[in-house]
C-alpha cells in the first residue's frame, strides 16, 4: 500500500532580482521585479509502507524542497501530495503526530537546557503516556548509545552527540514516516557509520517509511534498496540502485595483468583501451559483451590475473547528471 | 584611493535603500519628540485637572504595567521566525504556534512584572505620599481583570505586527511604527488627558488607549466601576476582532512561508 503519494508536484519560489550597484538600488526602491524559480517542477512518485528511500540530486535540485512539501512546510504551487492519507498542508495534529523531519544541521533542542528537558517538553506535545515515553526513551538511547549526556546542557555537546538527541527529539512520538535530510552532514566517519546503522535499524524495527537525502553515495549504497535521483526540479530516474548501474553503466571495465607485454592492435579489438602501462590494460567492453571478451582475453592472451569491475556508483550518478545537464 | 571610500558608502547607501519603510519612520521619529513636549507643557499649566501625586503614580505604573503586559515578540516572529525559518520547527509539531508564543513571551512578562511590582510595592512603602491608587476591593479587581485582557490584547496586536513580516521583506520599519503609536496614543510619554480634545476623541477608536493607558489610570482608580466595566468590554471587543485578523493573516501568511534557511 502505498503511504506517500505525490502527483505532478511543483513549487515555484519569487525571487526578487535586482541589478547590481547603486543605481540598481535606486531602481528597485521604486520597481521592484520578481521571478519566479522552479525548485521542483513536475514530479510524481509512490512510496510504500516501510520502504527506505534515497533521494538523491546536487545542490538546488530540488530535495529539500520536496521534503518541506511532503512534511507540510510548504505550499505547493501544483499538483497533489498525500502522506498517510492526509494532506500535509493541513498539518493536521494526527498528521504531525505521525511524520517527522530531521535537518541534518538545524536544531529543534533547547541550546541552553539538557536534551532530556526538550524530550520532555515534545512527550507533553505530543501527548505520550509516561510508559511509552519511558520505553522509546530506554531504546533510542541505548541504540544511539547517549544515556550519559542526556542530563548535559545542549550546548556542551559534540556535533555527534547533538546529532543523536535531535534523532531521539524527532524520534520519541515514533513517526511512522521519517523525512531525514542530509543526517550525516558534517559528522566524522565513524559516526556516519553509526547514524546509517541507527538509521536502518529504526527501519526495521519500527516498519518506519523512511526518505533520505544526502550527499554522501555511502548513506544511498548502504540503507536505499530504491533511490530517486532529481535534479533542476525533475525526477531523472526512480528504481532500484542496482538497475540503475544496469541503465546507465553501459560499460564494464576489465583489469588485466598480462604475463608478458601484448600487442595493443589486438586488444584494441576486444575494446577500448582505457588505461595501458607495461603489462597492466584496462579495457572498456559493453555490458553484455564482457564474460565473451573476457573468456577470448583468457584464452588468447598470456593472462596473469583478471578482473571485470562495476563502475562506481558516484560515478555514474555523476555522468546521470552531467547527461541531462547536456 | 578615494573611489574605495565611496566604493563602500555606496554599498553601505545600498542597504539602507533595500529597507525603504525605514528611510520614512527615522523622518517621523525626529518630529514626534518635540511635538510631544509641546503639547506637554500646554497642559502642564494647569495638570489639566491631575494632582501631582496622580502625575508620579501615573509614570511610575506606566513603567510597571508596561513591563508586565507589552510583549516584544514581534521581532522573533518576524526575524527569527520568519525570515530566518525558525517557524519550521514549530510548525511541525501538532500544537499552536500562538500559544507557544504566548507562553514564551509570558513568562518574561510575569518574571519582569512581579520585578516591577515589587519595587513598586517598595517605593510607595517608604513615599507613600506621592502615590494613589484605587481604593475599594471592587475597583481592585477589575483593574486586575483590565490587565490580564491587556496581557491578551497587546499580545495578538504584536503576533499581527510580527506575521506581516511573511509579506514583507522589511518588518524593522513596521516595529519602529508601532513603538511610535504605543508611545502616544497608549501613554508611555503622557497622560492621554493632555490631548487636544480632537485627538482624544480619535484616539478612543484606535485599541492603544486599552493597552497602557487606561489599566494605568484604572489602578490609580480614576474610573468609575462603570468606566472600568466599559473598558473590559471594549478590550474584549478588541481580542476578538485581532484573533480573527491573526487567524486569517496566519492561513495566508503560512502559505507564502519559503522557509529561507532552513
Amino acid at each position: 500500500m502505498s503511504i506517500i503519494s505525490v502527483s505532478h508536484l511543483a513549487k515555484y519560489y519569487q525571487v526578487h532580482q535586482k541589478e547590481a550597484g547603486f543605481a540598481g538600488s535606486v531602481k528597485s526602491l521604486f520597481n521592484r521585479k520578481y521571478y519566479a524559480a522552479k525548485a521542483v517542477d513536475d514530479i510524481s512518485f509512490n512510496i510504500n509502507e516501510g520502504e527506505l528511500i534515497g533521494f538523491i540530486g546536487p545542490n538546488g535540485a530540488g530535495k529539500t524542497t520536496t521534503l518541506k512539501c511532503l512534511s507540510g512546510l510548504l505550499y505547493p504551487t501544483s499538483g497533489e501530495v498525500s502522506v498517510l492519507g492526509f494532506t500535509p498542508f493541513e498539518r493536521k495534529h494526527a498528521f504531525l503526530k505521525q511524520i517527522s523531519l530531521v535537518m541534518g544541521q538545524k536544531n529543534q533542542l533547547w541550546w541552553d537546557l539538557p536534551a532530556i528537558d526538550s524530550f520532555l517538553l515534545n512527550k507533553e506535545i505530543y501527548e505520550i503516556s509516561d510508559n511509552d515515553y519511558k520505553k522509546t526513551l530506554d531504546e533510542l538511547t541505548e541504540l544511539l548509545d547517549v544515556k550519559d549526556v542526556l542530563q548535559v546542557q545542549v550546548r556542551k555537546l559534540s556535533l555527534g552527540q547533538r546529532m543523536k538527541c535531535e534523532l531521539i527529539a524527532a524520534l520519541i512520538h515514533k513517526p511512522k514516516v521519517l523525512f531525514l535530510d542530509e543526517p550525516t552532514i558534517g559528522l566524522d566517519v565513524v559516526m556516519q557509520q553509526k547514524l546509517r546503522d541507527f538509521v536502518k535499524e529504526y527501519n526495521e524495527r519500527y516498519k518506519a517509511t523512511i526518505l533520505l537525502t544526502s550527499h554522501y553515495m555511502k548513506d544511498v549504497e548502504q540503507l536505499c534498496e530504491r533511490v530517486i535521483i532529481i535534479d533542476h526540479g525533475k525526477v531523472l530516474y526512480d528504481g532500484s540502485l542496482s538497475s540503475i548501474v544496469r541503465k546507465y553503466a553501459k560499460h564494464k571495465a576489465i583489469s588485466v595483468v598480462f604475463e608478458k607485454e601484448v600487442s595493443r592492435e589486438r586488444l584494441e579489438k576486444l575494446g577500448k583501451i582505457e588505461e595501458m602501462e607495461g603489462n597492466k590494460v584496462v579495457i572498456s567492453i559493453p555490458r553484455d559483451k564482457s564474460s565473451h571478451v573476457a573468456a577470448k582475453l583468457l584464452e588468447d592472451f598470456p593472462v596473469e590475473d583478471l578482473n571485470i569491475e562495476e563502475p562506481n556508483i558516484e560515478e555514474i550518478i555523476r555522468d546521470v547528471f552531467s547527461n541531462h545537464a547536456k | 584611493m578615494i573611489m574605495r571610500y565611496l566604493r563602500i558608502f555606496l554599498l553601505h547607501t545600498r542597504e539602507v535603500f533595500e529597507e525603504r519603510s525605514r528611510l520614512l519612520v527615522w523622518f517621523l521619529v525626529g518630529l514626534i519628540s518635540p511635538l510631544i513636549l509641546i503639547l506637554f507643557w500646554r497642559g502642564a499649566n494647569t495638570l489639566n485637572g491631575w494632582t501631582i501625586e496622580e502625575i508620579t503614580s501615573y509614570y511610575f505604573l506606566v513603567i510597571t504595567v508596561r513591563v508586565l503586559v507589552v510583549s516584544h515578540h514581534e521581532e522573533r516572529v518576524a526575524l527569527i521566525d520568519i525570515k530566518e525559518g525558525g517557524l519550521t520547527a514549530y510548525l511541525l509539531k501538532p500544537f499552536s504556534y500562538f500559544w507557544i508564543r504566548f507562553f514564551s513571551e509570558f513568562t518574561y512578562r510575569l518574571i519582569q512584572g512581579i520585578f516591577g511590582f515589587g519595587l513598586l510595592f517598595v517605593l510607595v512603602r517608604f513615599l507613600p505620599t506621592y502615590f494613589v491608587f484605587a481604593s475599594s476591593l471592587e475597583k481592585i479587581m477589575l483593574s486586575i481583570l483590565i490587565l490580564v485582557m491587556s496581557v491578551f490584547l497587546v499580545f495578538t496586536f504584536k503576533t499581527i505586527v510580527g506575521i506581516l513580516a511573511f509579506w514583507m521583506t522589511e518588518a524593522r520599519g513596521t516595529f519602529e511604527v508601532v513603538e511610535v503609536m504605543l508611545s502616544l496614543f497608549a501613554g508611555y510619554l503622557m497622560p492621554l488627558a493632555f490631548f487636544p480634545a480632537w485627538v482624544q476623541n480619535f484616539v478612543y477608536y484606535t485599541p492603544f488607549p486599552y493597552m497602557v493607558y487606561l489599566p494605568v489610570i484604572a489602578i490609580e482608580g480614576k474610573l468609575n466601576i462603570l468606566q472600568l466595566w466599559q473598558v473590559i468590554g471594549v478590550q474584549s471587543i478588541w481580542i476578538v476582532i485581532f484573533y480573527f485578523i491573526y487567524n486569517k493573516l496566519w492561513i495566508a501568511g503560512v502559505k507564502k512561508y519559503t522557509a529561507i534557511g532552513q
